[in-house]
């Protein structure tokens, strides 16, 4: 088992090197691909017509009876995986050690390296600020080192309708797809869940990756202290010792009902705290796409 | 335990100050950033903490740094128990040396009672690790002094005081002003009383008159005997006036001699410089102020007299002389009688008391004396090393107290409950 912490990881500051590292990690175990994809299959030849690729003429048969035909294949192109990255502010947490947007980012970028080193297309989309970022699902590494890249320069900050860009994103994944969304989820859970089911219902495989940091989950808070919204910057004088446990128990209770929601409706879960080692928390996650449903 | 600069307790009124870091500070809460507050309810907080006190261990301790500095500064001694008897082996002493004119007199050894007292004295100083002898005739006016001189001294502390103890040497009322904290010591010096008759002898210019006293066990028998002798040497009082007065002050300074005892040291010269001495102003006017002791003795002998107008330190005939500018006239009686009470000054008679005294009992003396008191304090000297140091060393580990605990105050966080959480969720 990789013995990677999370503070190791996110001090790699080249992340495709990062994303590599907890790739290798995830490949330690050895197991079959968890994205199903479609290999190129032959499946009749007909007679040649001009303006026909003559990559795909069957020199053979030209060879044997001098006559020009051309090979078809049934599906030529892979699968598709859209990760929906959340770059709101909220995930800017904690302020010290890792955050959960870099923790984020590190674990999309490690999907994303192992997509395109299976040879299946990857694509990313995001919201900054209000402006969409959105790479269309492709191949190749030149393609994935330019998403890495694009990954590396989001900042984050503001708020996004995560119900919105995952509808786009199923849109433009043309084919059936992977749609998986790497979030904290603490936005509108309605809408979300519904779009997220729709996604679902279209055919699409989709998938929801949850990253909370440790003090959300614990809320290690003391004394009375001004709480400000890191979304809405509103602020509530809070005492913290008294609503310790009431907070614990509402928290308890969102995660309970994401995960939930998604077991019904057929959509992969996980839930990631950032003091996972990230190569563990992703195996974890595969591993449970792998197995049968 | 005793302290060498109690004025530092002052320093507690610095108590207040952490006092008031405590109510002042926090008193806005801290903002915590925080990815939503869905979760949170808000709960009753009201504007309380102005009148209560947070963190009382944490107060406490600062209070501590606050009072062991405070204590340090005032310098501590603590006297334990091996302290007290180095303290207790040491020994502080006075000897206080009768001078009066009754110690003059022979003891039966035949050396005078101020040798033999001196002597002694010097025997107890070098009893002592700190040791002063003074000298005084009147020694109950030296007592306070003395003692005042012993409560600087670390040890225990005596008065030693030497003398043939005549009656009126020491009174109850010296003993019980001492304090307590001093010992006493009284060292007879026994001076043969006179058991023949004692010669009181009075010399004047011109006579040597002796009264032979002789004590009877019912009277005192006292014989007069007059004897002319030659003229003496009167050249320790010159007369300036004008050359034809010469023989009017002549025959006043006789005068003046066969009534006053004629001047025994040389070395003390007086001029009286009269109104007709024609280098009087010059005289006046280069006069010094009196700087010599004997000659003020003279001067306030002299406070009575009427006739003298200045008195000063001048230079005639080549010596210095102490100058009385006088407004009597040459030959006059109140120049002689000014010359009369120069004479007495400058030969001051014996008081007849001295020559047969009446001592204290040594009983009375018994009574008196007590042993130096064993040390109850210590004063606290500039190169004594104070207990301080160690209340410093205190302080410098309250203050690693402090730190520690002002670090360890919030955030708990335990992993264990995260993993918990993880698993049940997963």
């Amino acid at each position: 088992m990789s013995t990677l912490s999370p503070a190791v990881v996110a001090a790699v500051h080249d992340l495709e090197l990062a994303a590599r590292l907890v790739v290798e990690g995830v490949r330690a175990g050895g197991h079959k691909s968890p994205f199903h994809g479609y290999s190129a299959e032959f499946q009749q030849h007909r007679p040649y017509r001009a303006g026909d690729d003559l990559k795909y003429l069957d020199w053979k048969i030209l060879a044997r009876t001098d006559r020009l035909y051309s090979r078809q294949f049934r599906e030529t192109t892979s699968m598709s995986v859209m990760i929906v990255l959340d770059a709101s502010a909220s995930m800017v947490f904690p302020d010290q050690g890792v955050s959960k947007f870099r923790y984020a980012t590190i674990v999309a970028a490690a999907l994303a390296y192992l997509i395109a080193s299976q040879g299946d297309a990857v694509g990313l989309m995001s919201t900054t600020a209000g402006a969409l970022t959105y790479i269309a699902a492709k191949g190749g590494r030149p393609h994935l080192r330019s998403l890495i890249t694009r990954l590396d320069r989001l900042e984050p900050g503001g708020s996004w309708q995560p119900e919105r860009l995952i509808a786009r994103g199923a849109e433009l994944l043309k084919r059936r797809g992977v749609l998986l969304v790497i979030s904290d989820f603490y936005d509108d859970e309605e809408p979300t869940r519904r779009e997220l089911r729709r996604v679902a219902s279209h055919g699409h495989d989709a998938g929801m990756l949850q990253i909370v940091s440790p003090d959300e989950l614990n809320f290690p808070y003391q004394g009375d202290l001004e709480f400000a919204d890191l979304e809405s910057g509103e602020r509530r004088l809070i005492d913290a010792s008294a609503v310790e446990t009431q907070y614990r128990a509402a928290m308890q209770e969102f995660l309970e009902r994401c995960r939930a929601a998604a077991r019904r409706d057929g959509i992969d879960y996980a839930l990631i705290s950032t003091d996972q080692p990230p190569d563990r928390a992703l195996r974890g996650f595969l591993l449970r796409r792998a197995a049968p449903a | 335990m005793s302290w060498g600069n109690p004025w530092a307790w002052l320093g507690l009124l610095a108590l207040g100050v952490p006092v008031l870091i405590h109510l002042l500070a926090r008193r806005t809460a801290r903002i915590q950033r925080f990815p939503t507050l869905r979760f949170l309810q808000s709960s009753r907080l009201l504007p309380r903490r102005h009148t209560r006190l947070t963190d009382v261990p944490l107060l406490i301790v600062r209070l501590a740094i606050v009072a062991v500095a405070v204590a340090a500064l005032a310098r501590p001694f603590l006297l334990t128990g091996g302290r007290q008897q180095s303290l207790a082996r040491q020994l502080a002493r006075v000897i206080v040396v009768d001078t009066s004119a009754s110690m003059k007199r022979a003891t039966a050894s035949g050396t005078s009672a101020i040798e033999v007292a001196r002597a002694n004295a010097r025997e107890r100083a070098a009893e002592a690790q700190a040791s002063l002898i003074v000298e005084s005739a009147t020694p109950a006016a030296v007592l306070p002094g003395a003692a005042q001189w012993l409560s600087h001294q670390p040890g225990r502390r005596e008065l030693v005081v030497v003398s043939d103890f005549q009656l009126g040497t020491i009174e109850q009322a010296d003993i019980t002003a001492l304090t307590n904290e001093v010992g006493l010591r009284f060292d007879p010096v026994a001076a043969v009383t006179a058991s023949g008759p004692i010669d009181f002898q009075t010399r004047t210019g011109v006579a040597t008159t002796t009264a032979r006293t002789s004590l009877q066990p019912d009277r005192t028998d006292v014989e007069w005997n007059v004897q002319a002798t030659e003229r003496t040497d009167a050249s320790a009082i010159l007369q300036l006036a004008a050359p034809t007065e010469r023989v009017e002050t002549d025959a006043a300074l006789d005068a003046a001699l066969t009534l006053a005892p004629a001047p025994s040291d040389s070395a003390r010269r007086v001029a009286i410089v009269y109104q007709t001495y024609d280098r009087r102003s010059v005289l006046l006017r280069d006069a010094k102020p009196l700087t010599v002791r004997w000659m003020g003795d003279i001067a306030a002998a002299l406070a009575g007299q009427t006739t003298i107008d200045r008195i000063g330190i001048g230079s005639v005939d080549g010596g210095e002389r102490l100058l009385l500018f006088t407004s009597a006239s040459a030959g006059s009686l109140e120049s002689a009688e000014l010359m009369i009470a120069v004479l007495n000054a400058l030969t001051p008679a014996a008081a007849a008391s001295e020559l047969e005294p009446q001592t204290l009992s040594t009983e009375v003396l018994r009574r008196w004396q007590r042993v130096p008191p064993s040390v109850v304090d210590h004063p606290i000297r500039d190169d004594d090393a104070s207990d301080g140091r160690w209340l410093w060393a205190l302080v410098l580990l309250l203050l690693g107290v402090e730190t520690l605990m002002r670090r360890a105050q919030p955030k708990v966080s335990s992993a264990a409950s995260t993993e918990a959480v993880y698993d049940r969720v997963a």
